[in-house]
């Protein structure tokens, strides 16, 4: 159970679909009110029948298994007396009787192609008033795997009333006057019916990991059994086990009634090892078993993990510590104790708990065993008293540092600017600046100088590495990894390509929204996510509308699958769960909105409208508090295009306009810029920026340039207070490192040519040593996603995250150094060679100490450690040749954890 | 069986993460795959030494499979109506007689090689290699009149490049993920306790980074024939030693809990960093221990495939009972100078004399370590090409055939799946002879994940479109590939 969003979707119910029904006919016969259909229901539903029930979904699967059987039921406004001649497609009819004045069709679906009809057909139906007539109840659409949940089943089938044909589309047919006489013959003796059921063996659960320790009792695990024709209670269980030394089988017990029992046994003295126990339940002629692996071991002690809610903040500081995810092999943790390291204590799972004073305090976790054994796990928790809230004075170190998470590195230029403007007036100066945008111009003269092409990547290059405007350039690559584009797979020449990430620019600090429409409306997005053909359902050849944009521009685009609160944490139901924002039914109703959008004459053009394409129908859109269409739903229009781009803004509006939408996006943009774990309270505060509200917000929802200045001004990434965290900053993209090495170092590769750093933009290279490049993600979910974090890290016992890290692995922690190495650090030619090198060697002046001294001014953004300061120098101080040693000093700094991390 | 209770301990943790990582279904995905995968590990507790490998030669570009596979009889689908369709590109009858191949299966109907397939040919009528035929990537059956009136889901983007190499990386064409079937097979025998865990990963690529090796858990090995990539930052070898070890003592300080400078986010970094370089240390020496694999010749496709029988040697010094291999030649998108002065030559002719000479010296090479029994290889490709002759080319297709070779687990001198109608125009054709396919990369890929070790019970979570095709529990549903 949870709770729902006022008027959105229903969660999908496997059962019975209600169906609405033409109500005229001749009033002497029963009008049929819904015809619905669903799997065989509960013995509880139906005891006197007690028919095969399931217990979950069962998969269709129309190769392997062609005899589902589902039952129909048929409801009318009158008591049904009798019922004959029942018939289907796509389904043999196994059965037809009438019980309590309604009548009820057993039918087995045979094999099946997707997107096929079912419908069930009753002859005549004889009511109270003796009339027979005929009926026939379509009942809905068979589809493959239609839900998404990994297998065709019950929950495929689709009733009319969802279908994308629309409400209207036939649904049940109205009563037709038939015949008058009652045939007492045709009426269904109900015993014999139930013997022309076979007998079917009970079905059971599947069995669960149960553990013990060596002569001690497993938890109880739960099993449920049903059965078509037996009373549960006459079931019979056997259990034994594949190993009696382990689990001896007089030590194993099924208990409890119906259908609910309950498994547990006492493990053999001494035993170790796994085997498994089956339970075989048994009706009258059949058997089935269910499994249950188990682990018998010595109980150990507990993996004691937990999460903070707020890992730094300011004092007094209160955060939230879960350690729900302990876990223990024996399922037997009986307490949690809590040291918070500043002399507080408390006991319990979750608990909170306030920091008076600014400081850093290891807090403690100890989980204790019902054996009385002990585990603990120790997490920081960084506490600042809010004195340097806004950074502090702005160094040079600082503004360096500053320019990494704000730019693509520091250069000189830069680093004397954000001196001299400070952190705002510097971002100021970037918002009013012009957009730097592409131009297909630059690369056709590029072409005509024998570049033999026009690679955007080029452009791309040259922008991240001598753009004016790097706040602008540096979210437009941030938003490239939330809206993603291949620039392989959008269908679309250069020009267009071009044409289409300068949108990215032009709106690194423009508004969301703009950005949202254009990417929309543009062919580019059109054949990546495949909604350029997609149109209106066709009920002739079962084609529905494409849902692949309807899902990506909910998912990834705008609002996410979970609803969140206002500093993007999960909202929680009345039973304390989280709970989806939609399901595919709402995919399917904004896949409507999607169709008859076509290629306009050229690439570079927006879409244009295809009336006959598009579904002008009703729909179904997100509906919550404030939502600007009455409940959710877009009215339908007469068929013009001008009423399709209608449709395609409101739906845009309503993502857009969507209380998970700021919160969603905040998350990501920090994560982009300057923090993986960025805590609620930092995401709260962009996400207002972002709906036009706080101290920078501008009263415009979607102000990109007012949740730029948010991310970067905020105190948990100023406030020098939270470095010690070993939480805070991020691990920095490798692409951004290889533009920061020219930057700083001031390499030029090719300075006489038209776009000097291109041969970086070999874009083939970069992808494969860094997995990172211009619009070369594989997949729409970008090169790495919002929670991914090395397995086994102190950050996953913590509960948090390090995007980047999932492509560092052991390729590029080798080939993106030697890549930078080759392309940037190495260059020897004067001219192209780092200005650096000599002036670092003069300041060294055969000093080698000195010498990394000098380097690590020039490019660390944080100190950097004294040990890893003395590693350096020693390897240096072995190597040869002055601009040798340069080299081999800009490559240990550049990728050591103090350079790649961004604290 | 104490190494099985470690690998599902943590297994279960990571699951845990894997259940939060997740998007939408995933995570209920996960949790049954949980239950099944403990399931598995414990029936299969005991088989944990037999030794087997699965090599992915991935030919880039688009296989020419018209002039890969030829009709070589009389009948409707014969030599005359594939030389009127190809036209320019046809290969001579006479020159075909030597490489003609006689599958068991055909009902006596016989095909021939391209002439620079010999060995293969060869191998084929010694019941070491069998074909593939029709295969391509499908999100369902698929045949004309659904074609025509898009009554089936036509894979994303077919004919284009990027696409349609994913898609046979994936082999479910709709994926939304990048998790290859490779990586997804090799995270459910890691999960199931089939394939031993080690630090170095049982995937291992000669091409870089792929889609099709790499799994949730399981990330690809990456090495290039010549050996793992090390650093490389002075370009001599004594200097860059000295470069190497100051790398890993950088690393090393993270794990040191004295260290002051210790922090989590740098911790996980480096530790990455580390195994990394310990991985190309261990890797490089296995590769010089290698004393039975002997040298390729001087191409690219054996040379790469010279470097995976030195891993298949070591891998027990690797930690290895399963191995994943991806190697890769380019060159097969010949829209122009597909052949030269007759087909016999240009470019196609001299990437198949590639193959050939690749396959041949793997087979000889797998002979002299043992191994011909317990080492499967395979061919992909993007696609087929068109039917239809451009002048010296032909274009983007759709299905095309492919070379499986393996020993005793094969069912050798076969041809599965039906032989395409080769008529332009014809009831399988959408277009200037990109013929629909009547097998889908599903179905392929299973045979080689069922060899490999993968539980039934686990088939429809790393292929979920294949039911659509086959009945996992039905082996007369299954091409029937592998034994």
């Amino acid at each position: 159970m949870t709770r729902q969003m006022p008027g959105q979707f229903a969660r999908a119910t496997l059962g019975l679909f209600a169906i609405a029904a033409s109500a005229a006919g001749a009033h002497a016969a029963p009008n049929l009110v819904s015809v619905s259909g669903g799997a065989w229901p509960s013995p509880d539903e139906l005891p006197e029948l007690r028919p095969l029930a399931i217990d979950g979904p069962i998969s269709i699967d129309p190769t392997a298994d062609v005899t589902k059987r589902y039952l129909m039921l048929f409801e009318f406004d009158e008591p049904i007396l009798g019922a004959k001649g029942a018939s289907a497609t796509n389904a043999i009819v196994e059965d037809l009787y009438v019980l309590d004045g309604q009548p009820y069709v057993f039918v087995e679906l045979r094999e099946f192609q997707d997107r096929t009809h079912l419908t069930v057909e009753i002859d005549k139906v004889a009511s109270a008033s003796g009339v027979f007539q005929n009926v026939q109840g379509a009942v809905g659409l068979l589809r493959g795997d239609y839900n998404g949940d990994g297998v065709a089943d019950a929950g495929d089938l689709v009733p009319f009333l969802d279908s994308p044909d629309g409400p209207d589309t036939p649904t049940a047919l109205g009563p037709n006057a038939g015949d008058n006489a009652i045939d007492p013959a045709l009426l269904l003796d109900l015993a014999a019916a139930r013997r022309t059921l076979p007998n079917l063996p009970p079905i059971v659960g599947e069995g669960v990991l149960m553990h013990a320790a060596p002569g001690e009792l497993s938890l109880p695990k739960s099993m449920t059994v049903r059965d078509d024709r037996l009373d549960n209670e006459s079931l019979e269980f056997i259990a034994t086990s594949t190993n009696p030394d382990l689990v001896p089988f007089e030590n194993i017990q099924v208990v409890g009634e119906g259908s609910s029992r309950v498994v547990f046994f006492r493990a053999a003295p001494g035993a170790s090892g796994a085997c498994t126990i089956v339970v075989s339940v048994l009706d009258e002629t059949s058997v089935s078993e269910a499994l249950f692996p188990v682990i018998i071991k010595p109980d150990e002690p507990a993996d004691a993990r937990f999460s903070m809610s707020h890992h730094v903040g300011r004092a007094p500081h209160t955060t939230a510590f879960d350690a729900s995810a302990t876990s223990d092999i024996l399922d037997n943790v009986v307490g949690f104790v809590w040291d918070f390291g500043d002399g507080q204590t408390a006991v319990g799972e979750r608990v909170e708990h306030t920091f008076q004073q600014a400081g850093s305090f290891d807090v403690m976790l100890t989980a204790i065993d019902a054996n009385g054994q002990q585990a603990t796990e120790t997490h920081r928790v960084t506490v600042s008293n809010g004195s340097q809230a806004d950074g502090g004075p702005v160094t040079e170190l600082e503004a360096r540092r500053f320019l990494w998470q704000a730019a693509f590195g520091p250069t000189d230029a830069d680093v004397a600017d954000v001196i001299s403007l400070g952190y705002e007036g510097w971002i100021d100066q970037q918002i009013a600046s012009m957009p730097t945008l592409m131009s297909y111009a630059d690369l056709e003269y590029a072409d005509n100088q024998g570049y033999h092409g026009t690679n955007p990547g080029w452009i791309f290059d040259d922008y991240a590495i001598q753009a004016p405007d790097q706040l602008r350039q540096r979210m437009a690559w941030a938003l490239i990894q939330i809206i993603v584009m291949h620039e392989g797979q959008d269908g679309s020449n250069n020009e267009t390509t071009t044409h289409y990430y300068s949108q990215y620019i032009d709106q690194g600090l423009g508004n969301y929204r703009d950005l949202l429409e254009y990417v929309t409306f543009s062919y580019p997005m059109a054949t990546y996510l495949t909604y350029r053909y997609s149109s209106k359902a066709n009920p002739n050849n079962g084609s529905v509308p494409d849902e692949n944009y309807a899902r990506e521009i909910k998912q990834l685009f705008s609002i996410g699958l979970w609803a969140l609160d206002d500093d993007g944490q999960r909202s929680l139901d009345v039973f304390g769960d989280e709970y989806p924002i939609y399901g595919n039914d709402s995919i399917k109703e904004f896949a409507r909105v999607f169709t008859g959008l076509r290629r306009d004459d050229e690439d570079i053009n927006p879409l244009r409208g295809e009336p006959y394409d598009h579904d002008f129908g009703d729909k179904q859109l997100l509906d919550y508090p404030g939502v600007l269409l009455p409940d959710g739903v877009l009215p339908g229009s007469a068929m013009t295009e001008e009423n399709i781009f209608a449709d395609v803004q409101a739906a845009i509006d309503n993502v857009f306009h969507h209380p998970s939408c700021a919160p969603f996006l905040a998350r990501r943009l920090i994560q982009r810029m300057t923090s993986s774990n960025p805590t609620p309270a930092y995401v709260q505060r962009v996400a207002e920026a972002f709906e036009g509200l706080g101290p920078y917000g501008t009263g415009v929802r979607g102000d990109l340039a007012a949740t730029a200045k948010a991310i970067l001004l905020d105190p948990e990434v100023r406030d020098p207070a939270y470095r010690s965290s070993p939480y805070t900053g991020k691990v920095i993209e490798p692409l951004i490192i290889h533009y920061a090495l020219f930057r700083i170092l001031g390499v030029v590769d090719r300075p006489s040519e038209v776009f000097p750093f291109r041969y970086s933009a070999n874009y083939n290279r970069p992808f494969s040593r860094m997995r990172q490049a211009f619009m070369k993600s594989e997949t729409v979910f970008n090169f790495y996603q919002p929670a991914d974090v090395p397995i086994g890290s102190t950050l996953e016992r913590a509960s948090l995250t390090a995007p980047e890290l999932r492509i560092h692995d052991d390729l590029t922690a080798i080939e993106a150094p030697n890549l930078w190495m080759q392309e940037v650090i190495s260059e020897t030619d004067d001219g192209e060679r780092s200005p650096l090198y000599d002036a670092w060697l003069a300041a060294a002046n055969g000093d080698d100490a000195v010498l990394v001294d000098e380097a690590i001014a020039d490019m660390l953004h944080t100190p950097l450690d004294p040990q890893v300061r003395a590693i350096i120098v020693q390897a240096v101080s072995q190597v040869n040749g002055d601009y040798d040693k340069t080299r081999a000093v800009a490559t240990l700094l550049a990728c050591s954890p103090d350079f790649t991390v961004l604290k | 069986m104490d190494d099985n209770l470690g690998s599902l301990i943590s297994r279960r943790s990571f699951l845990r993460q894997g259940a939060c990582a997740s998007l939408g279904m995933a995570g209920v995905a996960s949790q049954m795959f949980t239950l099944r995968s403990v399931s598995a590990a414990l029936a299969s507790a005991s088989g944990l030494d037999d030794y087997r490998a699965a090599v992915c030669i991935f030919l880039f570009g688009g296989n020419d499979n018209g002039n890969t596979i030829v009709p070589y009889d009389n009948g409707p689908q014969n030599y005359d109506l594939y030389a009127t369709q190809r036209n320019e590109l046809v290969i001579p009858f006479n020159s075909l007689a030597s490489t003609v191949i006689s599958p068991t299966n055909t009902g006596g109907r016989r095909f021939a090689l391209h002439p620079e397939l010999q060995d293969v040919a060869n191998l084929f009528n010694s019941g070491n290699v069998s074909v593939a035929a029709n295969v391509g990537s499908l999100v369902e059956p698929m045949d004309k009149t659904k074609w025509d009136n898009r009554s089936a889901i036509r894979p994303p983007q077919l004919f284009a490049h990027d696409a349609q190499q994913d898609q046979w990386q994936l082999s479910t064409a709709d994926a939304m993920d990048n998790l290859g079937w490779g990586g997804r097979v090799a995270d459910a025998l890691v999960a199931g306790g089939v394939a031993q865990q080690s630090n170095v990963a049982m995937n291992i690529s000669l091409q870089g980074a792929n889609i099709f090796l790499s799994g949730r858990d399981v990330q690809p090995y990456i090495m290039s024939s010549g050996g793992p990539k090390l650093l490389n930052f002075a370009g001599n070898s004594s200097e860059d030693a000295v470069l190497r070890t100051a790398y890993a003592d950088i690393m090393a300080l993270q794990n040191n809990t004295n260290f002051a400078g210790q922090d989590a986010m740098k911790k996980a970094y480096a530790e990455i960093s580390a195994r990394a370089q310990s991985n190309a240390n261990l890797v490089g020496d296995v590769l010089n221990a290698s004393t039975l694999v002997p040298d390729a010749p001087p191409q690219n496709l054996p040379r790469q495939l010279e470097a995976i029988a030195k891993m298949i040697e070591g891998a027990q010094s690797l930690g290895h009972n399963r191995q994943i291999f991806f190697c890769a030649m380019g060159g097969f998108d010949n829209h122009d100078g597909l052949i030269g002065t007759n087909a016999l030559d240009g470019n196609h002719a001299a990437r198949l004399q590639e193959v050939n000479a690749g396959l041949k010296y793997f087979w000889d090479t797998l002979g002299a370590l043992g191994l011909r029994d317990c080492v499967t290889t395979f061919t992909a490709s993007d696609f087929g090409r068109t039917y239809v002759s451009n002048g010296d080319g032909s274009d983007h297709g759709w299905a095309s055939d492919h070379f499986v070779m393996g020993g005793n687990q094969l069912n050798g001198k076969q041809m599965f799946g039906q032989f395409g109608d080769i008529q332009i125009g014809g009831p399988e054709d959408t277009g200037n002879g990109r013929f629909i396919p009547s097998v889908s990369v599903d179905a392929y890929s299973f045979e080689i994940a069922r060899w490999l070790g993968v539980p039934i019970s686990e088939m429809g979570l790393i292929f979920p479109n294949l039911f659509r095709f086959l009945d996992v529990n039905n082996p007369t549903t299954h091409l029937g590939i592998m034994k």
